[in-house]
């Protein structure tokens, strides 16, 4: 069986009168003239606009609240590319912005994107008080569902160390992530990331001294991880011990 | 010229009988009731709110009734044997295509005068009359879409389908060229070169719909005169490209 399209019989092209064919090509020719003459789209910039209620966007979901969070996050990430129109990072109202994506965050909790975001787009502009913001908005994400979502305060500690300068605050994120995570939940890197946050800022004493207690209150069973601390808690010592070897002299 | 007439009052006379009249009411008083609804619960601006809202709603209830309205009564007049008759007589087919087109201005224009009713209630009236002679110009372009997809497809679901898909289009790719063209953060390859080339060529085919009958110019007495001259401009051009485009495929038929 030939398969057809489903349209009805047509006639031969001469069917149709000259002075429609030629209407036809005329108008579509006037059509194309039409989009080159008239003005291009207006620019218009507009501010980021406040977060609609939670319930109100479920509304507006119609029952698809990821679809919807999809939608929204693509349009955000779009925002400050408006036709036409550029908008520096550091021109966007972040409070708004970090509402916008805890919305989309609610509505879609298994999506990343809005943490994504946050980390790798927003907190890179060069503006500590709009980082800090962002970065904020991470962890708040990351204790509502740790197992799901650390790899994202994992970055944001690494931000907060290299990008904020800010030690203390790369070191909060790093402890809560190993507080609110459980062994064999996320990689032995991220639990362990306070004690390289300590090592990568100097702090050895201190890095030595939060090994030994990992090691010593039992709470870390798994064999691997016993061993990369152990290992880590050596290189320490040689560490320490070579620094604090007083230099020879001739 | 007599059957374009005949044609035209026919249409008319069939938009009173199908209750097209009622469905019009509903729509009217539905966006009053939540115009007013949403006026008393916000906070602030609530006339513009008010009229944002009466806006939108007035111009997609308008739009998807003449596009229902278009697409089933044509489809039924190809179903019951009406258009067979009408081809039969020594008339051109081209006739029955510009009656058509005449029935649809004037209900354009009359379903537009009606939803400026309600959203008069929360308009100046120079914003009103250009958001209405805006509105009436893009129910026609629906309908004359609606009147060409209907012979193309012939059956009710794809050519609402297609309404709808073309009409989404031509209200969002203006917007859809300036973003795939401007972000900095598409991808490269074949794909992405599908997508620049494809959203332009539509912007070239497809009617400049951003333009027309924007809420916020309800909302916050945006735009100008000159900005509806480019509707009426863009609307006179399409609407000859339809009217033959329609002929052209009404003519090689084969009922």
């Amino acid at each position: 069986m030939r398969w057809r399209l489903p349209l009805t019989p047509t006639r031969p092209l001469h069917a149709v009168p000259p002075r429609w064919r030629g209407l036809l090509l005329a108008a579509f020719l006037a059509q194309l003239g039409w989009h080159a003459l008239e003005p291009a789209p207006e620019a218009r910039a507009r501010p980021v606009p406040e977060a609609l209620p939670l319930p109100v966007l479920r509304l507006a979901a119609l029952g698809e609240p990821a679809t919807l969070a999809t939608a929204g996050t693509l349009w955000l990430q779009y925002f400050d590319e408006q036709p036409g129109e550029s908008i520096p990072f550091r021109e966007l109202d972040y409070h708004r912005v970090r509402d916008w994506l805890a919305r989309w965050s609610a509505l879609d909790p298994d999506s990343g994107y809005p943490l994504l975001l946050a980390v790798r787009i927003y907190a890179q502009v060069s503006d500590p008080a709009r980082q800090r913001i962002m970065l904020e908005f991470v962890l708040d994400r990351f204790l509502e569902r740790p197992g799901a979502r650390w790899r994202w305060l994992a970055e944001a500690a690494i931000l907060a160390r290299h990008r904020l300068h800010d030690d203390r605050l790369a070191l909060r994120y790093a402890r809560l992530l190993a507080e609110h995570t459980r062994p064999g939940e996320v990689p032995h890197w991220a639990r362990d990331l306070q004690i390289l946050l300590l090592e990568d800022i100097g702090e050895l004493e201190a890095a030595k001294v939060l090994i030994g207690g990992l090691l010593a209150n039992g709470e870390i069973r798994d064999p691997n991880e016993i061993r990369y601390l152990e290992q880590r808690l050596e290189a320490l010592k040689e560490r320490t011990g070579t620094e604090n070897k007083p230099e020879e002299r001739d | 010229m007599g059957m374009i007439r005949t044609i035209a009052r026919d249409g008319l006379r069939e938009a009173g009988q199908n209750r097209l009249l009622w469905l019009v009411a509903v729509l009217l008083l539905g966006t009053f009731l939540l115009a007013e609804f949403v006026g008393a619960v916000a906070l602030t601006e609530h006339r513009s709110v008010q009229a944002a809202l009466a806006g939108t709603l007035l111009r997609l209830g308008a739009v998807f009734l003449m596009a229902l309205f278009v697409v089933t009564t044509l489809l039924r007049e190809q179903q019951d044997r009406t258009l067979d008759l009408v081809l039969a007589l020594s008339q051109p087919r081209s006739h029955y295509v510009l009656g058509k087109l005449a029935t649809y201005f004037l209900l354009a224009v009359a379903l537009a005068a009606a939803c400026a009713l309600p959203a008069g209630l929360y308009a100046p009236p120079d914003a009103l009359a250009r958001w209405a002679v805006s509105l009436a110009c893009e129910l026609w372009l629906v309908a004359a879409f609606g009147l060409l997809l209907a012979f193309t497809f012939r059956q009710p679901v794809a050519a609402l389908a297609g309404l709808g898909a073309v009409y989404l289009l031509s209200r969002s790719t203006a917007a859809l060229v300036l973003i795939v063209q401007g972000s900095p953060f598409r991808h490269t390859g074949w794909g992405h070169a599908i997508v620049d080339y494809g959203v332009t060529a539509l912007a070239w085919i497809l009617p400049s719909l951003h333009r027309f009958t924007d809420a916020s110019w309800l909302a916050h007495h945006a735009g100008d005169w000159a900005g509806v001259g480019l509707v009426l401009g863009q609307t006179a051009v399409y609407a000859v490209l339809l009217a033959a485009a329609a002929a052209f495929d009404l003519y090689r038929r084969e009922f």
